[in-house]
């Protein structure tokens, strides 16, 4: 493994901003390209870009992580996967994708790439909340004792700030609920 | 609901008691609805109860709004800070030096106004005013008089100017609310605390929420609470608020703050779609059956 690579897992696994932006500044042009080629749109490049990302993350943060390929090879690997599975809901019969290469995907990802839409799905009704409720919702979804949250965010009291976690989750679980991914994932 | 999430809430978190747990179970098997809706709950504590991952999406969120990608088709990157590459005809800047150039045009003032008709009298003056310059009156008001031949007379200025159109600043305080804001406190038997306002995103509208506590003496079925929303027209308030809605409190269970008058405390939701224009906004509670309002508060959406 390069020094290079060796930097970009890290910046991963550490949430570091520079090592992060050297990543999208590196490799989101090629990532475009490709997704781009094979019917998307510079939107859907970051969106899928970003989920390969936190695809990596979760990968990294398992314990049991070891890149026995390049950071790009397992990179885009992953964002094909992503945009792959969007198209083939999208068609509904098998896609073929332009490539240039034939990538398999690092062994130990199935799962999270399984679980990748899902996770999307509660992170884009998530992002729809007001700041006041992202922050509570973060801190109880973090166990953290509805006290401490009180505290935290200056909440008048532990009933009052029950009653706007309940309202909060109500929501999110509205968004979640209203979007049209949450159907085809319960057929 | 309420209740029913906090079941959810304690059988995920395995606190349930034996027998709780015992008919909770039971009721998953014969109701298909609750254990979707326990599904949904396990997702999202599963999809949203890292801290660090939900950090780390932040982070990545706000590296992508700052990246602009161009549409070329080379995949390399340059070294121009931004992702794109910096080889090949750039055409994002073509684009951004088009736009500049119509914005520049569109904002160098034109002289639109029709050129005023050549005044007969001026003419006429022009041409009746003696070389011995005897008329002195009006060689001194004329400003055409002393003009060689062949030189044109000056536009004379148009005499009766349109009134220049006064536009509201979207931005700009109603004082009178203001004022209203800085009283703060107007009502021993109904106070609004905590509120909070957010303005979402949602397509071309924005999802407006306004929320917060609600401490009341008084039974909330008893009377009716209403919220007004205006913009920053003085001439709309109090008369013509641009949104108009009753409320809903409801009450919170468990500890209640102590006060001098008993009072019971209750979470007020407002929410709502609707098309805002950035400017400042104000809203107020109140009852429906009194015009003095109960509480004020302001808010602003920002240009885009």
């Amino acid at each position: 493994m390069s020094k290079k690579e060796d930097s970009h897992i890290r910046a991963i696994r550490q949430n570091d901003t520079k090592g992060l932006r050297q990543i999208y500044k590196d490799f989101l042009p090629r990532i475009a390209n490709f997704i781009r080629k094979n019917g998307g749109s510079n939107d859907d490049a970051k969106d899928v870009f970003q989920e390969a990302l936190v695809v990596i993350y979760k990968k990294v943060h398992s314990g049991n992580f070891q890149l026995t390929s390049g950071f790009y090879t397992l990179l885009y690997g992953v964002c094909r996967n992503i945009w792959g599975n969007q198209l083939q809901k999208k068609s509904r019969k098998e896609v073929t994708l332009l490539d240039d290469y034939k990538y398999t995907i690092e062994p130990g990802f199935e799962s999270l790439l399984e679980n990748q839409e899902k996770s999307k799905l509660f992170w884009d009704a998530f992002k729809k909340l007001g700041k006041d409720c992202q922050t509570l919702l973060q801190l109880f979804f973090a166990k953290v004792k509805m006290a401490e949250i009180v505290e935290k965010m200056n909440l008048s009291s532990v009933s009052y700030a029950k009653k706007r976690k309940f309202q909060c989750k109500e929501q999110l679980i509205r968004f979640v609920k209203a979007d049209a991914r949450y159907l085809e994932l319960l057929q | 609901m309420e209740g029913q999430y906090e079941k959810i809430e304690r059988y995920l978190a395995g606190t349930l008691e034996a027998a709780e747990l015992q008919a909770f179970e039971a009721a998953l098997q014969s109701d298909p609805e609750l254990a979707q809706e326990v599904e949904l709950h396990r997702m999202a504590q599963t999809f949203l109860g890292n801290p660090d991952e939900i950090d780390f999406r932040l982070n990545l969120e706000d590296i992508a709004d700052s990246i602009e990608l161009s549409d070329s088709s080379d995949g390399s990157s340059g070294d121009n800070g931004a992702a794109g590459g910096g080889s090949g005809f750039n055409w994002l800047w073509i684009t951004l030096i088009v736009f500049a150039l119509a914005l520049i045009y569109i904002l160098i003032p034109k002289n639109n106004s029709p050129a005023p008709p050549d005044d007969p009298i001026r003419q006429d003056s022009i041409q009746n005013v003696p070389d011995s310059g005897q008329n002195s009156t009006l060689e001194s008001i004329d400003t055409n008089a002393n003009l060689e031949e062949g030189q044109a007379p000056t536009n004379p200025p148009p005499i009766n100017d349109p009134p220049p159109v006064l536009t509201r600043d979207p931005f700009a305080v109603n004082p009178r609310i203001e004022a209203l804001i800085e009283a703060a406190r107007f009502s021993n038997m109904h106070e609004f605390a905590d509120m909070q306002v957010n303005l979402i995103p949602a397509n071309e509208q924005t999802n407006l929420l306004i929320e917060g506590q609600l401490l009341s003496a008084i039974n909330p079925d008893s009377v009716t609470y209403q919220i007004q929303v205006f913009d920053n027209d003085p001439g709309k308030y109090p008369g013509t608020p641009l949104l108009q809605s009753t409320l809903t409190p409801r009450l919170v269970e468990g500890d209640q703050p102590q006060a001098f008058v008993v009072r019971k405390a209750y979470t007020i939701l407002y929410d709502t779609l609707v098309d805002l224009e950035p400017g400042v906004y104000y809203y107020q509670m109140r009852l429906q059956s009194e015009p003095t309002p109960l509480f004020v508060g302001k808010f602003e959406k920002a240009e885009e």
